[in-house]
Formats: structure tokens, C-alpha cells, sequence
């Protein structure tokens, strides 16, 4: 499948650029995540500040979420489009394990996302800070390794496939057709 | 409510694609580690996707007819 545009086949360059773009946009997002978390799980932060932080955690989270669901359906898209056999490649086999791992990591974290909103508002409800906020801190510090253990995988798993990036068939540049090739077919 | 059902379906049938598919060609082209990890954590993966996808599906079926 392909559309062609000066040389440019715009379907397998959008796709790639989608692809890649989440993975970039996966790493930000959950570090922009992370930052927040320093101010929600802090006890001598104003409440009302932590409650905001925690919506905007929470809110950044769900597209994190969303990111890390939707990487399986336009990888498999992208082998489609470019033609790369999906179980047969031994370097995309090892990076659809390494995704597995981040799955089952993320079936870990889920639960976890959310739970600094509920013990905030039950805070400002009037409930037992000390208590509260202790729950806030052990969770969040529980979800910390599984967190960065998504960052090394995405990180591995960038490298691997940038390692194997390969230039399309009968073309010079990874991205177009030169005039000659254009031309040639 | 929807990101509930966009996780437990694209992981189940994720799951069950990936899972089946590596499975499959571990017994067309024989034993590779990679290849046998995939159909193990993948088939792993549906399995457990599978049974909150139906329970989803049947929460919103018996809300729909209460």
C-alpha cells in the first residue's frame, strides 16, 4: 500500500512518524508525570496545589495510557504497510517481548494511577491526613521501580529498531525517491 | 469508562493476535527463544485481559437491561 508524493510514500513516512512520535511522546508525557509527583506526595505543599497537580497527573496519565495502548495496533500497522514479516523478523521479535514486558509492568501501574486523587479529596473531606498522606507517599514510591523500568524498556526498544532501520528497496534515502529512481520504476 | 474498554479489548485481542500468531509460527518454523517468550507472554496477557473484558461486557449487558 502506498501514495506517492514527490517521491515521498506518504502512508509508510506518516505511519513511521506516528510510530515514532508516540514513543517520543510516551517518554515526555510520563516524565512530565513524574515531575508532578515530587509536589502531590509532599505534605507541606498547599492541599489545593497537590489536588490540581494530582488532575493534571491524572489527566497526562490517561494519555500516556492511551499512547502506550495504541503502539501494538500501528506497529502491526506499520509492518503491514512496509511489508516486514510480524513474527518472522528476529530483531521485532525481541522488541514485541520487550512491549510484553511493559504490559504486564503497566497491569501493575494502573491500579496505582488515580489513588493520590481519592486520598487528597478524602483530605480536604476532613479525613486523617497523617494516614492519608502516608498512603499517597508508599504508593507512589511503590509504582517508582515499575516506572522506570518502562523508561529503560521504551528506551531499548527506540534503540533496537533505530538499529535496524533499513532503507526501503531500490531507494538511496530512507524517506524519498531520488528524480533517477522515480524515474527507474 | 471508555479507557477501561480500549485496555481490556486492545489487550485481549492484542494478546490473543500476538499470542496465536507467534505461537504459530513457532510451529511452522520451529523453536526460537524470542519467538517462544512472545506466545507465552502474549498468550499470558489474554488470559488475564480476557475474563475483565467479559466482565465488562456482562456488567453492561445486565446495566442495560435493569
Amino acid at each position: 500500500m502506498s501514495l506517492d508524493a514527490f517521491g515521498i510514500d506518504l502512508v509508510d513516512v506518516s505511519l513511521r512518524g506516528v510510530h515514532a512520535f508516540m514513543a517520543a511522546a510516551w517518554l515526555l508525557f510520563d516524565f512530565v508525570v513524574y515531575w508532578l509527583h515530587f509536589d502531590i506526595k509532599n505534605p507541606a505543599v498547599a492541599l489545593e496545589r497537590r489536588l490540581e497537580r494530582a488532575r493534571i497527573m491524572h489527566g497526562i496519565d490517561t494519555v500516556v495510557g492511551v499512547i502506550f495502548l495504541l503502539m501494538l495496533p500501528t506497529g502491526i500497522a506499520l509492518c503491514w504497510v512496509t511489508g516486514t514479516a510480524l513474527f518472522s523478523t528476529a530483531w521485532l521479535n525481541w522488541k514485541h517481548v520487550l512491549y510484553a514486558v511493559i504490559v504486564i509492568d503497566a497491569l501493575y501501574l494502573i491500579p496505582i494511577s488515580g489513588t493520590a486523587i481519592r486520598n487528597l479529596e478524602a483530605i480536604r473531606a476532613g479525613g486523617d491526613a497523617d494516614s492519608l498522606n502516608l498512603d499517597i507517599r508508599r504508593t507512589m514510591n511503590r509504582a517508582m521501580p515499575a516506572v522506570f523500568l518502562v523508561w529503560v524498556l521504551v528506551f531499548a526498544i527506540s534503540v533496537l529498531s533505530m538499529l535496524n532501520l533499513k532503507t526501503p528497496a531500490g531507494q538511496e534515502y530512507i524517506f524519498r525517491k531520488t528524480t533517477a529512481e522515480r524515474s527507474a520504476r | 469508562m471508555w479507557l477501561l474498554w480500549m485496555l481490556w479489548v486492545l489487550l485481549a485481542g492484542g494478546g490473543l493476535f500476538m499470542g496465536l500468531g507467534a505461537t504459530w509460527t513457532v510451529y511452522r518454523q520451529g523453536f526460537d527463544l524470542a519467538l517462544g517468550l512472545e506466545a507465552v507472554l502474549y498468550l499470558g496477557i489474554a488470559g488475564y485481559s480476557l475474563p475483565r473484558l467479559w466482565k465488562l461486557v456482562a456488567g453492561t449487558l445486565v446495566a442495560e437491561r435493569s
